[in-house]
């Protein structure tokens, strides 16, 4: 049974002292702190785990900074950079099953605007300071209108760019980190449309006439000789640009590691022509490494990979959500199988997120940095495949295909993540809840 | 260059006033020109682009890309005109060849004007576009603009609703719905009273969601048409709908697969609401599956279902029962490993012209097996599959390069959304403008649908029609009359005028291009100007008496009364002039206007020689003019002019009547008017005579 917490709130700050919880023989002696922040709400959700063993006793203060946490001896203070919190708005406060302290709270950009520190002022009650600090009467300020807003960062409509320009670079398989194309400078480096973009070319013109047949619409898009193309998951290049002895092609036109086999890609052909100088290679973005050619190293820094990988992702699902209105996503491995691997519901597209752990041994003080987050439920299909199925009938759904690997890695990413949550966060219904980081701005 | 300086030192809008022509009415100049419609004789129909300049205001008209051109040359060929002096640009609808230009325009000239366009076609502009610009930018080395251009060119875009009026610059306008695509407008422009409608790419033909563009309840003096099917006559809607459903149901009667490659948005949602129907009315064959396999369906959808505001009646009417665009009997299909082949079917699949793709796969299945069928529904281009089929080739080869025998069959329907020569004409007689401008259309055409239409109405009296087809590049200059007229407002229109001809006094206010009289107690009422008065005071030193002032005064002005006020005394002056005498000092006070100022000054001038003149020790008192002294004074003259035995003169009701040389003289004492009827000269001497005497002897008077 939770403990029972008295509080006190003043101005500045909220004090909860926890009474005479009972003293556990866990050893655990880390505090971990998870803040989700949704800015547009401008409301926080502060989920702290205390170990059982300090629970007794312990006064837990909520401050504009950030979180004071003291049992008598020891005193650790948590702040969350970026962020002021509103002491007196905090509400929903309860101790949850698993031994967690949840409480929801407004809170504010740090440095924001003159007009948010006074709508603040009023919520903490604080009038002495404004009135004196500023001589203004208080009553005809906060209104919501004077209320300044975060401004919105938004996902881009375009891929980020794997490539640096003017650069010699080499790609190399994430796997093994053999060469398979072999410093090379590409001319031009030009983002892809999206997948389909063929079935709107009648929208482009109103009138297609014979001439037409020169237009771009109708053209299939062949990267020339010094191009590279690119979009979330591909990269697509001149056949030219492949350094043979580092790839096999099967014939069904599967692209390999020479040495591990791992899938690199696919190579296109076109139909009228047989010949390879017309012949294009798609590369899966994820299952290589692009390196500056003059840094190169035979051994993969899977950190950094995993990193790109995870914002790949992220990003991927964010444009897919924007260009088709869709939040739910069928995995399937490609190019083989086209089995449904795993269901992903994205939820929460700008969230930003605090995370850490704080050691209760002795006096600390400890500023956790935010992360903008998608928020993402998810759910494997290795068992049971009745979900998937019936997502797959259903028109808001999307279909999108990775590599196994990617496959693989993108399950094992997710349920990493999903263990930062908090124990009484992490599941809904039948998903399991995690996050991806994503590369949009964070807006603290 | 200089003479454009020259030209603009005088305000653009103002030139009719400089036009000053005796004789006949004076004119105003519309130039239109196409910047870019057509490029050569070709048979192209190329980027829109049209230049609309009255009054010193421009306006472009559509801003688009040429679909056969890539790169810079793709765009207007704008060299002629400056972007800085633009006004307004107004883009009809989402197509490119309308738009595509847009980004370079906003964010690559000295524009600075303002742009609008619908909603429906700022949204699914900026969706085109996005995948535009990738696609141009990877087959050509000329980079047109980039995503980050259409980003920022986005917040410069603004919206505007049908029939929603807006001002921009003294550019009045607003929009009509067009029919053609969702969201396609219709500009209906006023500058100064001139009214000019451009059509952009227009259809008259309701369909199963689109409207039908509007008929404007205001006649525009230019109309500016498109021309891209010139004297065509197209299908009738019923025959089309009919074929087609003719066409699919003996497809899967026959037990064949029937393919129908669409493209995502537009077509392909109004082929579902057909099939849709014409399954609910045929419960035979209901069993038969159709599908719709668009990876783009739910956007396009939910696009659809944003905009339901845009689209015709039935459907605003039935999306308060039930969404029209969640079909019954079709089904959505995301690709073909989720596909049961098996039977008939219907399958309508992107892309249209089955370059790759859903749509290609199924054609090559299907394509060797005589019962099964496509139906082409919409135009195709020279070098895709869907065009070549249509030639009836024994084989076609597959996108692995394997051939195949066609033995499907191929059927095409034009489900086109532009207007016919019937629709045009029709159009064209209910508005009756005087003229008319044809745009975007091949030459040929163009010709055509300008001979026809001179021909129609070459026999009607009360139409006089004037058609231009301008080439690319060329000038179409139209006049109109430059009549001014402004409107009586406020207090000065509370009364009937009760006759013709009466003038009206009152302040001309001119706002843009509207002119207004009222009142000047009106003027708070109708500008943000307001009436107010200026009193002037003056205070003199005055060492003298008051009624030495009031002797130098009097021999000044006839027009003298006492206006003590409290404590002071005073005097007024000609009925303006306000002196108030304390000792030491005398005040003047006035309300401040030309005459009383000159009033002033001269009281002004009395009072300062009353103070310099040797302060007579008595002052003599005032001589009383009046008109007995006046009377004697014009005897005397009387008898002076023409000797006293002449004159016999006789004094009744302030008129005096003489004779001289045996001729009657009537003298008003009190108007100072002569009647002499024998004699107008000397009428004439007299009166002057009688003016300047009185003038002499008696002190001024208001």
């Amino acid at each position: 049974m939770a403990p029972p917490l008295i509080g006190d709130v003043t101005g500045r700050s909220l004090l909860l002292t926890i009474m005479a919880g009972k003293a556990s023989e866990d050893s655990e002696e880390d505090i971990s702190v998870y803040l989700d922040y949704k800015w547009k709400l401008s409301v926080a959700q502060i989920v702290v785990n205390i170990p059982t063993n300090y629970r007794t006793n312990t006064s837990f203060k909520v401050c504009r900074g950030g979180l004071d946490i003291s049992n008598g001896t020891l005193h650790t203070e948590i702040n969350f950079k970026g962020l002021r919190l509103v002491p007196p708005s905090c509400h929903s406060m309860q101790w949850t099953r698993p031994g967690e302290l949840q409480m929801r709270i407004q809170a504010y950009k740090k440095d924001h605007g003159e007009k948010n520190r006074r709508r603040e002022r009023i919520l903490s009650g604080d009038f002495e300071e404004s009135t004196s600090s500023n001589g203004t009467s208080l009553g005809s300020s906060g209104s919501d209108n004077d209320f300044e807003n975060i401004s919105t960062p938004s996902v881009k409509m375009e891929a980020t760019c794997p490539i640096p320009k003017n650069v010699d670079i080499s790609m190399q398989c994430s796997m093994c980190g053999e060469l398979f194309v072999k410093s090379q400078r590409f001319s031009r480096i030009l983002p892809l449309p999206t997948d389909n973009w063929q079935d709107l070319t009648d929208s482009w013109f109103c009138c297609q006439r014979d001439h037409d047949s020169q237009s771009n619409a109708h053209q299939p898009l062949v990267p020339k000789d010094g191009d590279c193309l690119y979009s979330d998951l591909c990269i697509v290049l001149h056949q030219s640009a492949l350094y043979m002895p580092g790839v096999g092609t099967s014939r069904s036109g599967t692209l390999n590691c020479f040495r591990c086999r791992n899938i690199l890609g696919e190579l296109k052909k076109r139909a009228e022509s047989e010949s390879l100088e017309s012949s294009h290679v798609v590369l899966y973005r994820y299952q290589m490494i692009i390196e500056n050619s003059s840094l190169i190293s035979s051994t993969v820094d899977k950190q950094l990979w995993l990193h790109d990988f995870e914002l790949g992702i992220s990003n991927m699902l964010l444009r897919q959500a924007e260009e088709h209105n869709s939040f739910r996503f069928i995995i399937e491995i490609s190019p083989s199988a086209k089995s449904p691997f795993l269901l992903m519901w994205l939820m929460d597209t700008n969230s930003v997120r605090y995370e850490g752990r704080v050691n209760f041994t002795e006096d600390q003080k400890e500023v956790l940095t935010p992360e903008s987050v998608a928020k993402v439920m998810y759910k494997d299909c290795l068992k049971d495949n009745g979900l998937a199925n019936r997502w797959r009938k259903d028109l808001g759904a999307m279909s999108m295909s990775l590599p196994e690997s990617q496959c693989i890695q993108l399950l094992h990413l997710l349920t990493n993540r999903s263990q930062m949550i908090p124990l009484s966060l992490r599941v809904a219904n039948d998903f399991l809840i995690s996050y991806l980081e994503t590369s949009i701005p964070c807006p603290l | 260059m200089s003479k454009r300086k020259a030209d603009g030192q005088v305000p653009a809008e103002e030139t009719e006033q400089l036009r000053i022509k005796p004789l006949g009415p004076q004119y105003n100049r519309v130039l239109l020109y196409v910047v870019f419609e057509r490029s050569g004789g070709g048979q192209e129909v190329g980027r829109s682009c049209i230049m609309l300049e009255f009054k010193g205001k421009k306006i472009m008209l559509d801003c688009g890309i040429h679909p056969g051109m890539n790169g810079l040359d793709a765009l207007p060929y704008t060299d002629m005109i400056d972007p800085g002096e633009i006004d307004l640009l107004l883009i009809s609808h989402f197509h490119l060849d309308h738009c595509g230009a847009l980004p370079w325009f906003l964010e690559k000239t000295a524009f600075k004007g303002r742009c609008f366009m619908t909603h429906a076609t700022k949204a699914i502009y900026r969706w085109l576009l996005s995948d535009y610009v990738k696609v141009s930018n990877i087959a050509t080395d000329q980079m047109l603009y980039s995503e980050n251009d259409i980003e920022k060119s986005m917040e410069k875009i603004e919206t505007i609703n049908f029939h929603q009026e807006v001002e921009v610059n003294s550019v009045k306008f607003w929009c009509y719905t067009a029919g053609h695509v969702l969201g396609a407008a219709m500009f209906m422009i006023e500058i100064a009273g001139v009214k000019v409608l451009y059509t952009g790419d227009f259809s008259r033909q309701e369909d199963r969601h689109l409207m039908a563009a509007e008929i404007p309840n205001l006649r525009p003096d230019v109309l500016i048409v498109e021309s891209t099917y010139g004297t065509q006559i197209h299908e009738p809607r019923e025959n089309r709908e009919a074929r087609f459903t003719g066409l699919v149901n003996d497809i899967v009667n026959r037990g064949g697969r029937c393919l129908i490659p669409v493209f995502a948005l537009g077509r392909a949602q109004e082929l579902l609401l057909i099939l849709d129907e014409f399954w609910s009315n045929h419960p035979e064959i209901q069993d038969i599956p159709i599908y719709y396999a668009s990876s783009l369906a739910k956007k396009c959808m939910s696009v659809y279902q944003t905009y339901i505001q845009a689209m015709n009646d039935k459907i605003k009417k039935q999306i308060s029962i039930s969404n029209p665009f969640v079909f019954k009997h079709i089904s959505n299909l995301k690709s073909m490993d989720h596909f049961d082949d098996i039977g008939p079917s219907v399958v309508m699949a992107s892309p249209g012209m089955m370059q790759s793709g859903l749509s290609r796969e199924l054609f090559e299945n299907w394509c060797t097996d005589k019962r099964n069928g496509v139906i082409i529904a919409g135009y195709c281009v020279e070098g895709t599959l869907a065009k070549h089929i249509l030639s009836e080739p024994s084989e076609i080869v597959t996108m692995s390069g394997q051939k195949l025998p066609l033995k499907s069959s191929v059927d095409y329907i034009s489900f086109s959304a532009h207007t016919d020569y019937k629709q045009t004409s029709e159009f064209i007689r209910i508005l009756k403008p005087p003229h008319i401008v044809l745009v975007h259309g091949e030459p040929n055409e163009m010709g055509r649908l300008k001979a026809a239409l001179i021909r129609e109405y070459e026999d009607d009296p009360e139409y006089n029609i004037d058609i231009y087809s301008p080439r690319n590049t060329q000038e179409v200059e139209l006049y109109f009359r430059g009549e001014k007229m402004a409107k009586v407002v406020g207090n000065l229109a509370a009364k009937k005028p009760e006759q013709t001809g009466q003038t009206v006094s009152g302040i001309l206010l001119k706002r843009n291009f509207n002119y207004h009289i009222i009142a000047a107690s009106d003027l708070p009422n109708y500008t943000e100007l307001a009436m107010s008065t200026v009193t002037q005071r003056q205070s003199i030193a005055y060492t003298g008496t008051l009624s030495q002032l009031y002797y130098y005064l009097s021999q000044l002005s006839g027009d003298i009364e006492n206006a003590d006020q409290s404590d002071k005394k005073g005097l007024k002056i000609f009925k303006a002039v306000t002196l108030l005498y304390e000792p030491g000092m005398v005040t003047l006070e006035w309300v401040a206007n030309p005459v009383n100022d000159m009033y002033a000054d001269a009281v002004l001038t009395v009072v300062l020689k009353a103070e310099t003149d040797a302060t007579p020790k008595k002052v003599p008192a005032p001589v009383k003019v009046d008109r007995s002294h006046f009377h004697e004074c014009l005897w005397e003259l009387l008898g002076e002019m023409f000797g006293s035995e002449w004159v016999t003169p006789l004094i009744r009701n302030n008129k005096m009547t003489m004779a001289v040389d045996g001729k009657s003289i009537t003298i008003d004492l009190l108007k100072l008017e002569v009647h002499c009827e024998e004699d107008e000269s000397l009428q004439q001497m007299i009166h002057t005579a009688v003016t300047k005497l009185y003038q002499a002897v008696t002190p001024v008077t208001v």
